[in-house]
């Protein structure tokens, strides 16, 4: 019997020690604390992470070109935001981290990203976007994807002060003057709304028809807007896209669509940094135009189809995101506004924005 | 002698794997025997339990697949009859879903698996049918995760006929608290109630012939626990499974004849806020023919192989339309066995199987062996062709199925060395598996994710076992187990360069699993570690969940009083309180306990 127990311990013990070999508790080094206002000047990148079963990541790159990798994790003891980080936004001295599928709003000081609060309860949170008087505009999908609204929330307390109901798929908003403009793409359906929402009133005031599944938009500093439609596409391999996207510039004072460009194979995430305007079409190429030249689109980037895309509104980079084979670490590609690559690194999993400091 | 013979084998194992050579394990278990004997007759070394295998699971409850030797859930196929169970919409079956009541669970590697056609490529796990002696029994379980279980049977026994008839209820809420960094939280839907209703007749005609009847009927609702780091959407999901099987087996002389039938149906119903509801069903005819024959020194079995099934999926969201797909496939194969003894020490075999379809070109499949047997040591070197088909999902999911799919692919190398020493049985195999053209989901240029056949894999290693029994003193016996499996299962010949030779996510390189048991007279205590190393859960293997190792412990008694046992246990589940994910953000119950009792009359 001794011996039956010597022999069955002594061949757990060999086996346990081969199969440790790499195996052993792995003892995190030493870390230096993060110094304080860390992460004041530099970019945010914003890491969607794996659907189901992981949580979204915040990378930093600093002035000297360093990236630290999941900030929100290090700074707050291994905590994580959420599954999908959907989007990042700076509102004054905080930070706001849309976590989709957690149904919640993260809130963390942007200079340390020392957790704050949460705001809870906002079904499949997608964009926010700061409406002024300690404001912040959430888009938010709804549970069911149909029913979706726009939260209001005060940026300070995080308490939500009013819902506005809206169709499904509320996407990215932007605020000119006292109105927000909020792209409606339909969510897992399609819709070719824009809503424009009195901040004052906090209603809606107009609803626009343009394209279907309208997606992003921006302004020039001399004030139109900009948005992007994405176009409908039905999954159907033999017929994959069943409207075209489209390109489309309305008057602020006027409401009236000034310039319109059909997209037939679809576009997505507009951005801009004052006087530049890139977008990403289907077909994996990076378009420029600015507004004296809106005729004129420029193929920049060839050849690659971005996950996420950005623009530093100070030095005009953009920011390439790629998510690879979406169960990888990501990649960010910076171009200058020559489309030459100036720098890459390595993200988290599936990085989708850039968040420029202030 | 026999010991340096042993020693030559492993180093010739070892020296295999080194140089990238191929190398395979086999198991005195043969499917070919399993086709044509309905009743199981198969000696029972092991239950899964005791394998060192990677059971992937999101939770108590939860769905559950086994990943073996490298191989996905999909390539390895689960047998209920001898019918391979596997979901012909997602190519996998819940584990969860088997009753423990019913089923014990064995897992076979052989050759001869590439008769049982697709899905087979790492082996089966064979379900068992839970034995008793005595006529009636019930028994309840209880666990401190709040989980109550009833079960029974009934066994009517005449000359001839034996009848038995079973039922299994289980009512699991599943709840448990885990730490959060400094928080104890409670880890809530994951709640499962299910119902299992089994029948089985054996009817001995006469001396040379008898017939099975068996059928297993089963439904199981529970809610689909999320992620920490994701709230709960309502997931509901609902599993409805009816299985029948039926075979006629006639013995004359030298020859076997045996034909059976099954009808397979499953349901599988969905529905979460965002999704009003999904609704899947199959349905599945399969009919076989089997003539098995022997002389002098060959073996010889054949049979004929009919399937014919039907699919069809509704998919109805709060935006989009139905979704709908109704397919057929019909299916004929033929496969051989083949055994000869070429002299008193070596045995040679072959297995071919092919397969028609109404859907997909023609495949074959095949697989020699040549066994060397030398006193209590043999030696077997293997090697097979395997495909595996494309799901219906795959296939025809309405977003994105791939009607272009092709097979998978693999070949299959393997060396098994065993020894029946005096100090217990030792088994050394060791096996490489390449595959190509593996499916994989993935967005293609319009964003929509779609499968591909883009993947090439290969999975080699080694699986090492000691098993002992031996009489200590009078009714008194140690048993014990002792596996470990090394799995090196790398991506190869990716677009991204730097993919290839990365470990597959969520494959353990290395698993190993000990088993003490003391038995003394109607006593016994039993205690069981586990050990997963880490598993990568992206594929450039930059993330990784941490290893960890459960043991568990328990105590049984029979006592017996008059012709009426009591069966008593205590279960002591994690005893050590390991604090452990086998799926990222997917904690499991810290240390729990489980009573149980079961009157037989």
């Amino acid at each position: 019997m001794i011996k039956a127990l010597q022999h069955f311990l002594f061949v757990s013990v060999i086996l346990l020690s081969v199969s440790c070999e790499d195996e052993m508790p792995n003892v995190d080094p030493p870390v230096d604390p993060m110094p304080m206002d860390a992460f004041e000047s530099g970019v945010f990148i914003t890491n969607e992470g794996p659907f189901g079963s992981g949580t979204g990541t915040v990378d930093f790159i600093d002035t000297d070109g360093v990236l630290t990798s999941d900030i929100y994790g290090i700074v707050n003891e291994g905590a994580a935001i959420g599954n999908i980080l959907q989007s990042m936004t700076i509102v004054g001295d905080r930070a706001f981290l849309a976590a989709n599928n957690a149904a919640k709003v993260e809130v963390v000081n942007a200079s340390t990203f020392e957790f704050i609060g949460t705001i809870e309860d906002i079904s499949q949170p997608r964009y926010i976007t700061d409406a002024g008087n300690d404001q912040v505009y959430i888009s938010s999908w709804g549970a069911d994807g149909v029913s979706g609204e726009i939260i209001i929330a005060d940026a300070i307390s995080l308490d939500v002060i009013d819902r506005i109901a809206v169709g499904g798929g509320p996407e990215e908003m932007l605020l000119v003057g006292d109105y927000m403009y909020v792209v409606n793409s339909g969510g897992f359906g399609s819709s070719n709304e824009v809503y424009k929402i009195n901040t004052t009133s906090q209603s809606i005031e107009r609803t626009f028809e343009f394209a279907d599944k309208p997606n992003s938009l921006a302004s020039y500093a001399d004030g139109d807007i900009w948005i992007l439609c994405g176009g409908f596409n039905n999954f159907n391999p033999d017929d994959p896209m069943t409207t075209p996207g489209a390109l489309i510039q309305i008057g602020v004072e006027s409401d009236l669509i000034e310039y319109r460009l059909d997209l037939p194979y679809g576009a997505k995430k507009l951005v801009t940094d004052g006087t530049t305007a890139y977008y990403s079409t289907s077909d994996g190429v990076i378009s420029f135009f600015n507004r004296e030249t809106a005729q004129q689109m420029n193929l920049l980037i060839p050849n690659i189809n971005p996950y996420g895309m950005d623009v530093d509104p100070n030095s005009g980079d953009i920011y390439v995101l790629d998510a690879k084979d979406f169960a990888s670490a990501g990649e960010l590609t910076i171009y200058d506004s020559a489309g030459m690559i100036k720098n890459t690194f390595t993200t988290g999993l599936l990085p989708n924005g850039a968040v420029f400091t202030p | 002698m026999r010991l340096v013979l042993f020693i030559l084998v492993i180093l010739f194992a070892v020296s295999c794997i080194a140089q990238d050579s191929l190398s395979y394990y086999s198991n005195p278990v043969v499917i070919t025997d399993l086709k044509i004997q309905n009743d199981l007759e198969l000696k029972k070394e092991t239950t899964l339990t005791e394998d060192a295998v990677h059971i992937q699971t999101n939770g108590p409850d939860q769905l559950a697949t086994i990943l073996h030797r490298g191989q996905g859930a999909r390539h390895l196929a689960i047998l209920w009859n001898g019918w391979n169970l596997q979901s012909p919409l997602n190519g996998t079956l819940d584990f969860n879903l088997i009753p423990n009541a019913f089923y014990n669970t064995e897992l076979i590697q052989d050759n001869a698996k590439v008769i049982l056609g697709s899905a087979s490529q790492a082996g089966a796990v064979i379900l068992q049918e839970v034995k008793s002696p005595k006529s009636v029994s019930v028994g309840y379980d209880y666990s401190t995760l709040s989980n109550h279980g009833l079960s029974g049977r009934y066994n009517l026994k005449r000359s001839k006929l034996s009848w038995t008839n079973k039922f299994s209820y289980v009512d699991n809420q599943n709840r448990f608290s885990y730490n959060s960094g400094s928080q104890r939280l409670q880890r809530e839907h994951n709640h499962r109630s299910a119902i299992d209703l089994a029948s089985m007749l054996k009817w001995e005609l006469s001396k040379t012939q008898h017939l099975d009847f068996d059928i297993w009927y089963q439904n199981s609702g529970r809610e689909i626990a999320p992620s920490t780091t994701t709230v709960y959407d309502g997931s509901r999901l609902e599993d409805d499974n009816l299985r029948v099987h039926g075979q006629w087996n006639l013995q004359k002389g030298a020859h076997q004849w045996s034909i059976r039938a099954a009808y397979l149906s499953e349901g599988i119903f969905y529905d979460s806020d965002l999704i009003k509801q999904s609704d899947t069903r199959s349905q599945s005819y399969r009919s076989e023919f089997i003539h098995s024959t022997a002389f002098k020194r060959l073996k010889l079995t054949s049979g004929v192989d009919l399937q014919d099934t039907r699919a069809n999926y509704t998919f109805d969201s709060f935006t989009n339309n139905a979704n709908t797909f109704d397919v057929n496939r019909q299916q004929m194969a033929l496969w051989n066995a083949l055994t000869y003894t070429l002299a008193d020490r070596w045995n040679f075999r072959t297995h071919v199987r092919v397969e028609n379809f109404s859907d997909h070109r023609p495949l074959m499949y095949y697989s020699g062996m040549l066994e060397y047997n030398w006193q209590d040591i043999t030696l077997t070197y293997g090697f097979s062709r395997h495909y595996q088909l494309p799901n219906f999902n795959d296939l025809y999911w309405p977003t994105g199925g791939n009607e272009n799919l092709d097979v998978e692919q693999g070949y299959q190398h393997e060396l098994t060395g065993k020894w029946s020493s005096p100090i217990g049985r030792f088994a050394l195999n060791t096996f490489s598996i390449q595959g190509k053209d593996w499916i994989v989901w993935a967005p293609n240029s319009f964003g929509m994710w779609s499968p591909e056949n883009r993947r090439s894999v290969w999975s080699r290693g080694l699986e090492l076992s000691h098993k002992l029994r031996k009489n200590i003193a009078h009714q008194f016996v140690v048993e014990h187990t002792i596996e470990y499996v090394w799995t090196h299962s790398t991506l190869r010949n990716e677009a991204d360069a730097s993919l290839n030779g990365k470990q597959l996510i969520y494959i353990p390189r290395h698993v190993w699993s000990s088993q003490l048991k003391l038995h003394y007279k109607n006593s016994k205590f039993e205690i069981n570690n586990r050990y997963t190393s880490k598993r990568f859960s992206t594929s450039d293997n930059s993330v990784s969940i941490d290893a960890f190792m459960v043991t568990d412990l328990g105590l049984y008694r029979k006592i017996e009083y008059r012709d009426t046992n009591i069966n008593l246990v205590v279960l002591v589940q994690n005893m050590l309180n390991a604090e452990y994910e086998i799926v990222n953000f997917y904690p499991s119950p810290l240390r729990n306990y489980s009573f149980g009792v079961q009157i037989e009359f």
